[in-house]
């Protein structure tokens, strides 16, 4: 399921982190609506912990009683790792509500903001609040 | 027990003349406080561990530009309206090169080898080798203009001063702002307490920048080590010759 709810926070440490539009970073947030959040309920297929960005494979039921497959992009395992995530805080077949940043081009995709785990653990994949 | 009598030697000549003390050595021993022997590097000052840049200080640039400068800048905003460089080219896994490379969201360590500070840098798996044995830089002729550029330094006290110049043409001083042949880098580098160390950084770059441009750059104390970073493992960005974003977001 696909729920859409405006960003409350203008998510400005977010997007200092992942470069904004002065990207400093690997790249900017230019394909991203940074200040749209998208909560995605699903079921995880794959998360690949590697540089330059972590990468979660989601599939999401659709209206056909199938699943669109959503690919989302994450921080370097080396941040997540400074931040309590391990290679295993998400595994195949884990079921988790991811909320992104989404693609501003219309296809399933995005950036990682948070993700709640099945035990209603919530990770966070930028920073969240201040110091955060 | 410590080798006082050196210390107060090269300071004494550096209150004489009046000079910071690159190249200078206490006459009388023959020893310095250079760093240039294991010896001497047990008298500098302790930057161990990793260090994590406070993220977005400098990060829009300098205001006082050239009008040459500042009408590339202009071009650089208007691109942008239409969805062109927006993305950087380290997108493409080039790294960023000076001075950027020195403010990314990951950690940097310093090494000590005699006569030399390397600086590791985790973002792209990058490192900075100092000279501070007293080379000067090499000629205009011989030296090769690098990302990093060519960094030489001496230690003030406690505090090291980098030299560095010779800069591959595409990296950028700020985005939207690259650089000329003439750009130049002073950095002074310390520690100011057990959790931080700041880098103030002086560029100066005549055809781009109207005045020199100083930025205080603060570093923070992590409890980690230096990781891997190979930008290539899975790159899913990318740029194109205008500067548009891309990403495959196929598994």
């Amino acid at each position: 399921m696909l729920r859409l709810r405006p960003s409350l926070v203008a998510g400005a440490a977010a997007a200092a982190l992942l470069g904004a539009g002065a990207a400093s970073a690997h790249h900017s947030t230019a394909m991203f609506d940074m200040k749209k959040d998208v909560t995605l309920e699903g079921t995880i297929k794959d998360f690949q912990w590697t540089n330059p960005h972590t990468w979660i494979v989601f599939l999401v039921p659709n209206r056909q009683g199938g699943t669109d497959q959503y690919g989302i992009e994450g921080m370097s395992p080396n941040y997540l790792v400074r931040n309590g995530w391990t290679k295993n805080t998400l595994k195949p077949g884990d079921k988790v509500e991811l909320v992104i940043h989404p693609l501003k081009d219309g296809r399933k995709g995005g950036f990682n903001v948070s993700v709640k785990l099945s035990d209603g653990k919530v990770m966070y994949n930028l920073p969240h609040g201040p110091g955060g | 027990m410590r080798r006082i009598g050196v210390h107060v030697c090269a300071r004494a000549l550096l209150a004489l003349l009046g000079l910071s003390a690159f190249g200078l050595a206490c006459a009388a021993t023959g020893a310095s406080d250079q760093g240039r022997t294991w010896a001497e590097i047990a008298k500098l000052p302790n930057w161990q561990g990793i260090w994590q840049p406070e993220f977005g200080i400098g990060l829009a640039g300098p205001k006082a530009l050239t009008p040459q400068a500042e009408a590339k800048y202009a071009a650089y905003m208007q691109a942008q309206k239409h969805g062109e460089d927006v993305q950087p080219v380290q997108a493409n896994c080039l790294p960023p090169g000076m001075p950027q490379i020195m403010i990314q969201p990951y950690p940097i360590e310093f090494l000590f080898n005699p006569g030399q500070v390397v600086i590791l840098i985790e973002a792209y798996q990058q490192e900075r080798t100092i000279f501070t044995d007293g080379r000067k830089h090499p000629s205009d002729d011989v030296i090769t203009p690098t990302f990093q550029g060519d960094s030489i330094g001496h230690w003030e006290g406690d505090t090291l001063v980098v030299d560095t110049i010779a800069f591959v043409p595409h990296t950028m001083i700020a985005p939207g702002i690259g650089h000329s042949d003439q750009m130049h880098i002073v950095e002074r580098i310390r520690k100011l307490n057990p959790q931080e160390i700041e880098i103030r950084q002086t560029i100066t770059d005549p055809k781009v920048l109207a005045k020199p441009w100083t930025v205080v750059h603060k570093y923070k104390h992590l409890d980690d080590r230096i990781r891997e970073y190979v930008c290539e493992q899975n790159n899913r960005d990318s740029a194109d010759s205008e500067g548009r974003a891309g990403e495959r977001v196929g598994p």
